[in-house]
């Protein structure tokens, strides 16, 4: 044997032997931890679960967990503002798991009986009773449960933070408390690029905005708040902004969210800046059409939606249609044709509800009745539950300088009441009769009337209201409407038919889906198909929210008034006021050419964030100093905002930015400072639903564990409360400090802490509406963890107070009991103003930029750019064959990212394309794709499917994020990588377009609610590789 | 109908690569050890050739493998547990008594075989004579050897009942639940044993005779698995045996899985061609086609089948489920069995092994011709 062949065996032992060693290294270390490789649980079957959070013994007897609490609290996971039960680890301070609150009716069918004990609440939810644990079932959603996690995240913001460099690079540096509130109110060379000024010199309520301009108000219009909903907080915002700083400036995230369905619903009913809308009756009602919205998909209250219409379609007698351009999880097979998808080409919704309006006057489907009420008094007497201006004559003399107005008395020459001017409330709405047009009275009024009537000044053509909306129905044939919606017109006709099929059980609903150019109308349209069959404040028609116990001004305390209050003046910001009130209107007007205005103006739509971002970056109608963003993230949210945030990351263009917010995103890394803030169930707050809830609901938020933010350094959580009172006690402004909140015998309590403001509201909550809840016993206290801020309530609040606050906390909110739903076949709680078939103020007021008038009634009209060119002419069908809508996802929002559990579940998004577009195109599932718009470009991947309509993509909503933890954060140096899985997926609003014939850049809105567009962008689609 | 799946959970894989490595090294160890029959239980001296590789064969796997098996219990440490808590109805209980039973008489019957050369060894005069002195126990008789052999094969057949069948009753998972899997297992491992024997018969120069006639063993053992894998295809496709058919179902219309059948059709094919063309120079090639195949089916059963997930569609993409470590696994047990044949082909007289002496032959003691 050669010593050769022996050195080789040698050396080929050894290197097996080093790779058996590295190979096993893992198994040693794992023998070598003893008998468990891994933690060794706690138990041998239920492992690391916790223990639970009680039992109940076979007598019914509840056995607390002293370790843990269920409190009933309110999940903000979402707009919905669900009242939750959440399960806390005491001695971790952690949150261990959401469900639903059986109090509430977001969260619970057969919610409990509001006077029940919180012991027996438990009881409920264990078991109702034999064989029926499910009586009292409450859940909360899959975001709800998973959310959670937002309160442990690890790149929540805690301490107050300042940018380090320039705006938008990721780098900060924590400060204290008192040195932000300093720095923002005392202003300064703040960051080494100049003076920046700050709130006090801001708060100038004398010199105004622009010399040349005084309409605009004072130099303190200058600081503008964006909040992004409000989740029992706005008050505060309002209070320090408005009554106390004094701007008029203040806006939430509505007009790019759903702004264009609920202002054309406020047309409807009459208030175009509160914008009131109702739901269906979901638990009554015996057919709904959606439209733009899925039930039980996202929305508020969405969850309730979903679990009623489930059960109304499977044990129920509800039948409904979606008419949506993505097939969602709202069709349910096992339901058969109970519930059924019937797709549209996006943004013509107007044109489908149009044509069924068609049919419904030429059928006589509308329901008359109800229609010919034209006043109150003429509703109670035929027994109606509402009335509508159906009957009332509006002047179409293109002659008359009241153009588009209703005739009114004093047109007609009619005496005025003592004291009354013309025009005013008093001045009567005319009807026709056989002698010509009569007051409004409280008899039925002919339904249509065309004719000249004699007036004060002359002849003067008017027509009633429903004679406008019918001559607009039938303006288009079937097959006009049928080819622009690309429903068949047998579809149309069929669904006119069952709609009206039902009586007054049937309801149209919508929301998100009307975020088109032509979303006003479309949704004015749709909601004016429930006018058409009177179905409001019944029983299986639409109803409103049953009301809520406020918490502002009860008969405890009067939260809203602020002693020596600022009445904030001047013109918005957004431009949502008439241009005809300018003083460029006056002088272009002088010089002969009244329109086009610089830019367009929005007298029929609410406080707009969407265009305040081209008010910034334009000046136009004037330059702000400071932006506060409170828990908003229009960076993110605003489809096309890209094409303007260079400018906003210019600090000459605003100031200073102030983001109020947890979580670093997309909007707040743009901030100069970010104020810390408290996640869900750390905070203080009461809401009310959206509607869709019969009876009263007041949802209470309060702090259930312990902030994770740092103090002040008087030991209070940092968040937006403290925030803004900090800075308003510094600024001196009325309605802060020792001496603020007035009770009902006029004495004055302090404002220095959040507590000092909500527990007060939880006292009007509790005793408001006619009656006065019980007072927490001992037991709920300690059975609802509320015995946690006891100390608090006792010490802020008066002896006979604080338990029936107490209880408010311990149910998580008043709810009035569910047989108070309706009174006979009446909603308990109707809508009491009438049904504006024809919206005076949409159809008197001429577009800034065209000079021309809109229709004041629904209508169906192409989408248009605010010069009044048709987008199909600008951006024509053969460049721009597709068309991108987005639609919300059940489980991730705008927001929730950062919720590990939430990602894990659903990570990121896809390009759903219709099988007809992927054949036409070659496409299959998997390839990856880019779609472009005008407006810009992305890549993704491609999921062929059913149930998207033709020639459409559709985007889920909630991905494709930037920050949160899609990118790097420094803060004091240290570096928090970047987790690629928040970045995953794509944002449909980076293909938003900017409105190619604004002179000043804007993205492009609906005309009439100057809401952002999202639905229906034109695009184009290519395979890549 | 398409099915669009919304909600997916990610779920570990339960069997380790490590697993893999077990059923690959037992699977070859016990077939080997039945092709040490023939010359050490039967008495065929002409089967000497090869059965001295089947030892060699049988005995390094058959250490290595209960090592890798170790390893795959997420915490080695309680393998005692098995012996302590039995639970009859379970396959893979009873599986660590037939482990443990195999092995020792696999090895004791490796030691009767080699006692007489050990004994001769121990007598020469060099420097580690004590140890075979030792070893040898005294005397060089092993007429027993072929009762322990026996027993040895009874326990093998033991372990590939058990193996077979402690995959093949997973209901949950189609691809698994077949009753062809433990014959598929044991015929593949003989393609294995013979993989590594062709491979050890070119090493040691055992000459073209025995390497032509393990190449045709190999070929007949590629019949029988490709019988067999046509059975199930055939089965799969009758409809007959419902488990076959969704066992086939649950793979067929992915792509990666219908490369992956081709694969082991080429596996079988390729060698199966070359042993029969040319028996004699080809060992190192065929040899180690047929270790690689009998490998690979074992890697696709497990973690492929595993990829497959039991509730929704589409597949985990991830066919090395635990990266590199799962990687380190295979490696670590490659190594060990390297480092065993070297250790026994270098310190056990293997080629020295003869047809065990019962007392019923007598023949001239051979010389002792020690390799160290």
């Amino acid at each position: 044997m050669s010593t050769r062949r022996n050195i080789l065996k040698g050396a080929a032992a050894i290197g097996a032997l080093g790779a058996f060693a590295a190979g096993y290294a893992e198994p040693v270390k794992k023998v070598l931890k003893g008998k468990w490789s891994g933690e060794v649980p706690r138990k041998n079957i239920t492992g690391n679960a916790p223990e639970p959070e009680y039992r109940v013994a076979a007598n019914g007897e509840i056995e607390l967990n002293p370790d843990q609490t269920v409190s009933y609290a309110m999940c903000i996971g979402c707009t919905t503002m669900c009242g939750v039960r959440v399960r806390v680890d005491k001695t971790q301070n952690k949150v261990l798991r959401v469900t639903g609150n059986p109090y509430n009716p977001l969260s619970t069918t057969e919610f409990l009986p509001y006077e029940t004990p919180v012991r027996e609440s438990l009881v409920a939810l264990a078991q109702a009773g034999e064989g029926n644990g499910m009586l009292h079932r409450s859940t909360a959603c899959g975001r709800g449960n998973a959310v959670l996690d937002q309160l442990d995240n690890p790149r929540r913001v805690l301490q107050p933070l300042k940018r380090v460099g320039p705006r938008g690079s990721g780098q900060w540096q924590t400060i204290s408390f008192e040195q932000l509130v300093e720095e923002v109110v005392e202003g300064g060379d703040l960051f080494g690029e100049g003076k920046v000024a700050g709130l006090r010199e801001i708060r100038d309520l004398e010199t105004p905005i622009r010399a040349d301009a005084p309409e605009f108000g004072p130099r303190a219009n200058g600081v503008v708040m964006l909040s992004s909903v409000n989740d029992g907080r706005d008050n505060m915002n309002l209070r320090w902004l408005k009554q106390g700083y004094g701007s008029t400036n203040y806006a939430r995230h509505g007009s790019y969210c759903g702004g264009s369905y609920r202002s054309g619903s406020g047309a409807m009913f009459g208030d175009v800046k509160g914008m009131p809308h109702a739901k269906p009756d979901f638990e009554e009602a015996e057919f709904i059409l959606f439209v733009g919205t899925a039930p039980g998909n996202a929305g508020n209250p969405f969850k309730r939606i979903g679990a009623l219409v489930a059960e109304a379609r499977s044990d129920g007698k509800l039948d409904y249609v979606v008419v949506d351009p993505v097939l969602n999880h709202a069709q349910n097979g096992p339901s058969g044709d109970r519930s059924r998808w019937v797709p549209i080409i996006p943004g013509t919704d107007g044109a489908l509800a149009m044509g069924m309006m068609r049919w419904m006057f030429e059928n006589d489907r509308i329901n008359k009745a109800y229609l010919a009420q034209p006043s109150k008094e003429a509703a109670t007497i035929a027994g109606e539950a509402n009335w509508s201006n159906a009957t009332h004559l509006v002047i179409v003399d293109e002659k008359s300088p009241r153009m588009g107005k209703l005739l009114r008395g004093s047109d007609m020459g009619l005496e005025l009441a003592e004291g009354a001017k013309s025009y005013d409330d008093s001045d009567p709405y005319m009807v026709a009769s056989d002698a010509g047009p009569i007051p409004v009275g409280d008899q039925p009024a002919p339904l249509f009337f065309d004719g000249t009537v004699e007036g004060r000044d002359g002849p003067i053509a008017v027509k009633s209201a429903l004679s406008l909306l019918r001559e607009e129905a039938e303006r288009l044939s079937y097959a006009d409407y049928a080819s622009a919606c690309g429903i068949p017109v047998e579809t149309i006709t069929n669904l006119a038919d069952r709609f009206t099929s039902h009586g007054r059980k049937a309801a149209v609903n919508s929301h998100g889906g009307m975020m088109s150019g032509s979303g006003f109308y479309n949704a004015f349209a749709l909601m004016m198909l429930n006018t058409l069959i009177g179905n409001l404040n019944w029983k299986g028609g639409t109803v409103m929210l049953g009301g809520w116990y406020p918490d502002t001004n009860g008969p405890a305390y009067d939260l809203n008034k602020v002693i020596g209050a600022v009445k904030p003046k001047g013109l918005p910001l957004g431009r949502n006021v008439p241009y005809e009130k300018t003083s460029e209107f006056k002088a272009k007007k002088a010089s002969g050419k009244a329109f086009p205005a610089d830019g367009p103006w929005y007298p029929n739509a609410p406080g707009l964030a969407t265009e305040w971002f081209s008010s910034m970056v334009n000046g136009y109608p004037y330059n702000i100093e400071a932006l506060i963003l409170r828990n908003a993230n229009p960076i993110y949210g605003i489809a096309g905002i890209e094409h303007l945030v260079p400018k906003l990351k210019d600090p000459k263009v605003v100031p200073l930015i102030i983001s109020i917010d947890p979580f670093i995103n997309e909007s707040t890394a743009l901030a100069d400072y970010i104020v810390p803030d408290t996640v869900m169930y750390e905070s203080w707050g009461f809401v009310k639903p959206w509607n869709g809830v019969p009876t009263k609901v007041t949802t209470a938020r309060w702090p259930v564990v312990e902030p994770r933010v740092a103090k002040t350094a008087d030991g209070v959580p940092i968040d937006v409360d403290m925030f803004l009172i900090a800075t308003a006690k510094r600024l001196g402004l009325p309605g802060f400090g020792d001496a603020a909140i007035p009770d009902k015998d006029g004495a004055m309590h302090p404002l220095n802490r959040p507590e000092d403001f909500y527990l007060r509201g939880a006292v009007n909550v509790a005793t408001s509406g006619g009656s006065m809840v019980d007072e927490a016993s001992d037991d709920d206290l300690v059975v609802s963890g509320v015995e946690r801020i006891r100390s608090t309530l006792e010490a802020t609040l008066k002896p006979d107070e604080w338990r029936k606050a107490a209880t408010v906390y311990a149910k998580g909110g008043r709810y009035e009991n569910k047989d108070k739903s309706y009174k006979g076949d009446l909603s308990a709680h109707p809508f009491g103003k009438a049904m504006q078939i024809y919206n005076e103020g949409v159809g008197s007021a001429r577009n800034a930029m065209t000079g021309k008038r809109s229709p004041g009634v629904p209508t169906w009209r192409e989408a248009e750019f605010v010069d009044g060119s048709k987008v199909s002419d600008v951006y024509p069908a053969s460049e721009w064959p597709v068309k991108v809508i987005s639609f919300k996802s059940p489980l991730q929002n705008s927001y929730s990212v950062g919720a590990k559990t939430l990602l894990r579940v659903v990570g990121t998004n896809t390009l759903n394309i219709g099988r007809d577009l992927a054949e036409s195109q070659g496409i299959k599932t998997g390839d990856k794709l880019r779609l472009t718009t005008p407006g810009g470009s992305l890549e993704s991947v491609a999921v062929v499917r059913d149930g998207v309509v033709p020639g459409t993509v559709a985007i889920e909503h909630g991905f494709g994020h930037r920050r949160f933890g899609a990118a790097d954060i420094t803060i004091d140096g240290a570096t928090m990588p970047a987790d690629p899985r928040q970045g995953s997926g794509v944002l449909q609003n980076d293909l938003g377009l900017i409105d190619p014939t604004r002179s000043n850049p804007g993205v492009w809105v609906d005309p009439i609610s100057g809401a952002s567009v999202r639905q229906g962008l034109p695009a184009k689609i290519e395979k890549i590789a | 109908m398409q099915i669009h799946e919304l909600v997916g959970a990610v779920h570990e894989a339960a069997w380790l690569p490590w697993a893999v490595q077990y059923f690959f090294l037992i699977g070859m160890s016990t077939t080997a050890l039945f092709l040490s029959f023939p010359a050490f239980v039967l008495g065929r001296a002409s089967s000497l050739p090869h059965a001295r590789l089947a030892l060699i064969t049988a005995v390094t796997t058959g250490i290595s493998g209960p090592v890798a098996l170790l390893a795959d219990l997420h915490q080695p440490g309680r393998f005692w547990e098995f012996f302590v808590y039995t639970h009859a109805t379970s396959w893979m209980a009873w599986g660590s008594w037939i482990v443990m039973s195999y092995v020792t008489l696999l090895l004791l019957y490796a030691w009767a075989v080699n006692r007489p050369a050990f004994y001769r060894w121990g007598q020469d005069d060099w420097r580690f004579a004590w140890i075979f002195r030792f070893l040898a126990f005294g005397s060089p008789a092993n007429g027993f050897a072929r009762i322990i052999g026996i027993g040895a094969g009874v326990a093998a057949l033991g372990i590939l009942t058990y193996t077979g069948m402690e995959v093949a009753v997973v209901y949950s998972r189609p691809l698994w639940h077949t009753p062809l899997l433990p014959l598929q297992f044991a015929a593949t491992g003989a393609v294995g044993a013979l993989g590594v024997m062709l491979v050890l018969g070119r090493l040691f120069a055992t000459g073209r005779v025995v390497e032509a006639r393990m190449n045709r063993m190999l070929a007949l053992a590629l019949v029988i698995v490709g019988i067999i894998g046509a059975l199930w295809f055939a089965v799969a496709l009758s409809g007959i045996s419902e488990s076959h058919t969704e066992a086939l179902a649950s793979v067929a219309g992915f792509t990666v899985w219908q490369r992956i059948a081709l694969w082991a059709a080429a596996a079988i094919i390729i060698p199966l061609v070359i042993a029969v063309v040319a028996p004699s120079r080809s060992g190192w090639i065929t040899g180690l086609i047929a270790i690689h195949a009998a490998w690979m089916f074992r890697w696709t059963v497990f973690m492929g089948g595993q990829a497959v997930p039991k509730v929704g569609s589409g597949l985990y993409d991830a066919l090395m489920p635990t990266g590199l470590e799962g990687l380190m696994g295979v490696i670590g047990t490659f190594g060990l069995w390297i480092f065993l044949l070297i250790l026994y082909t270098t310190f056990v007289p293997w080629a020295e092994a003869e047809v065990p002496d019962d007392g019923s032959t007598s023949s001239a003691a051979p010389q002792s011709a020690r390799t160290v």
